[in-house]
């Protein structure tokens, strides 16, 4: 896959999504299902990744475009990535004759419940892997209520995580 | 003009401030999308560059345009603070420093998932992302969903279920999704007449 078409996927992805995560099923689909260009567990890694560093959740496509095609693919999804925001400035001038008008909201509101269905199903293809390994789907369904009541930042729990899989290798279970 | 009024545009910034600011965002914004966001409001409140309620309108605005909402936010107040130009330099000084690092964090993360120890430490990492992403999912849905709008929340509920069918089990496009999302949305998904907007 050349740097242009890379870039073109990145590109295509940012622009039909809108927040952090959400162009991580388009990702998934171009790059692991139809291309083959790098596995789950480097896609896992990335979005783990995206929530280490500073900067936004969504920089986790950086570490896709590393893992996907090196230096190029970093530096395509960097451009992938820029570009769309700017058309934030038509925005800013456009925002107050079209923001209030109930299209424009229901559209907002379309695009906003397919991303949810989206990382639902991006979430589901992270566990059908686990599913043969019960530890793992204990420290998933831990850290999922422990997010969800405390609201606590990501990073301890992905560290504690991570803690938690090297604590079960030197137990003797699998993890593969 | 002044920094009082919401909505009104400041072209006084000097550029090369307004890169260091941006810059500095960027690189002390660790813990994802919430800990950029209160730091950026923080930095450029301190520095008396706009208000509270401007920095809440433009955080508005940022989360219509495509792609990472925290860069098109940056854009924004670049140009609220000193126009095209503004923009360009906020965005780009926002988004490189952060680039880099996660650079540097993804070949590192290479390194020590090579041997058995580390690649132990993804696989824990792992089932965490996916907790992250269901959390991410119910939060996003939470928030987004007018659920006072009975009707509109139970159309959009069909949907998120519809979208998750169609892609995790059917093995549908996310393009067509996202684009059937966007349709619907506009047709069916519309706050009442004379009800609130937003």
């Amino acid at each position: 896959m050349n740097f242009l078409d890379l870039f073109l996927v990145f590109l295509k992805a940012s622009v039909l999504s809108s927040g952090g995560l959400a162009p991580l099923p388009l990702l998934q689909e171009e790059l692991i299902v139809q291309r083959s260009l790098l596995g789950s567990a480097d896609f896992a890694s990335a979005l783990a990744i995206g929530r280490i560093g500073p900067g936004p959740n969504g920089k986790f496509v950086l570490s896709i475009g590393y893992y996907a095609a090196g230096i190029p693919g970093f530096i395509a999804a960097l451009i992938g990535m820029t570009l769309p925001p700017f058309l934030a400035i038509a925005l800013v001038r456009a925002h107050r004759r079209l923001a209030t008008r109930p299209w424009v909201i229901g559209l907002t509101r379309g695009i906003t419940a397919s991303s949810v269905g989206l990382l639902t199903a991006v979430a589901y293809s992270f566990i059908e892997p686990l599913l043969g390994t019960p530890a793992l789907l204990a420290i998933l369904t831990i850290s999922l209520v422990v997010l969800l009541i405390t609201k606590i930042d990501p990073l301890p729990v992905l560290a504690l995580g991570g803690l938690a899989g090297v604590a079960l290798y030197f137990t003797g279970v699998s993890l593969s | 003009m002044h920094a009082g009024e919401i909505g009104v545009l400041i072209h006084d910034v000097p550029l090369p401030q307004l890169a260091l600011a941006f810059a500095k965002i960027s690189v002390h914004g660790w813990g994802g999308g919430s800990g950029t966001i209160y730091t950026m409001q923080n930095e450029l409140v301190r520095r008396g560059w706009i208000t509270s309620a401007q920095f809440g309108l433009d955080f508005g605005i940022s989360r219509i345009p495509p792609g990472i909402n925290l860069i098109a936010l940056a854009v924004i107040l670049g140009y609220r603070l000193n126009g095209p130009k503004g923009s360009v330099v906020s965005g780009v000084a926002f988004v490189l420093p952060f680039s880099l690092i996660t650079l540097v964090l993804t070949m590192g993360f290479v390194t020590v998932t090579s041997n058995p120890i580390g690649g132990a430490a993804v696989h824990g990492a792992v089932a965490v992302t996916a907790a992250l992403t269901f959390a991410l999912a119910f939060e996003t849905a939470q928030s987004w969903v007018p659920w006072q709008e009975r009707r509109v929340a139970s159309l959009m509920s069909v949907y998120i279920v519809a979208s998750f069918v169609l892609v995790a089990l059917l093995h549908m496009s996310v393009v067509f999704v996202i684009l059937g999302g966007g349709v619907a949305g506009a047709a069916l998904f519309r706050p009442p007449e004379g009800g609130p907007l937003l």
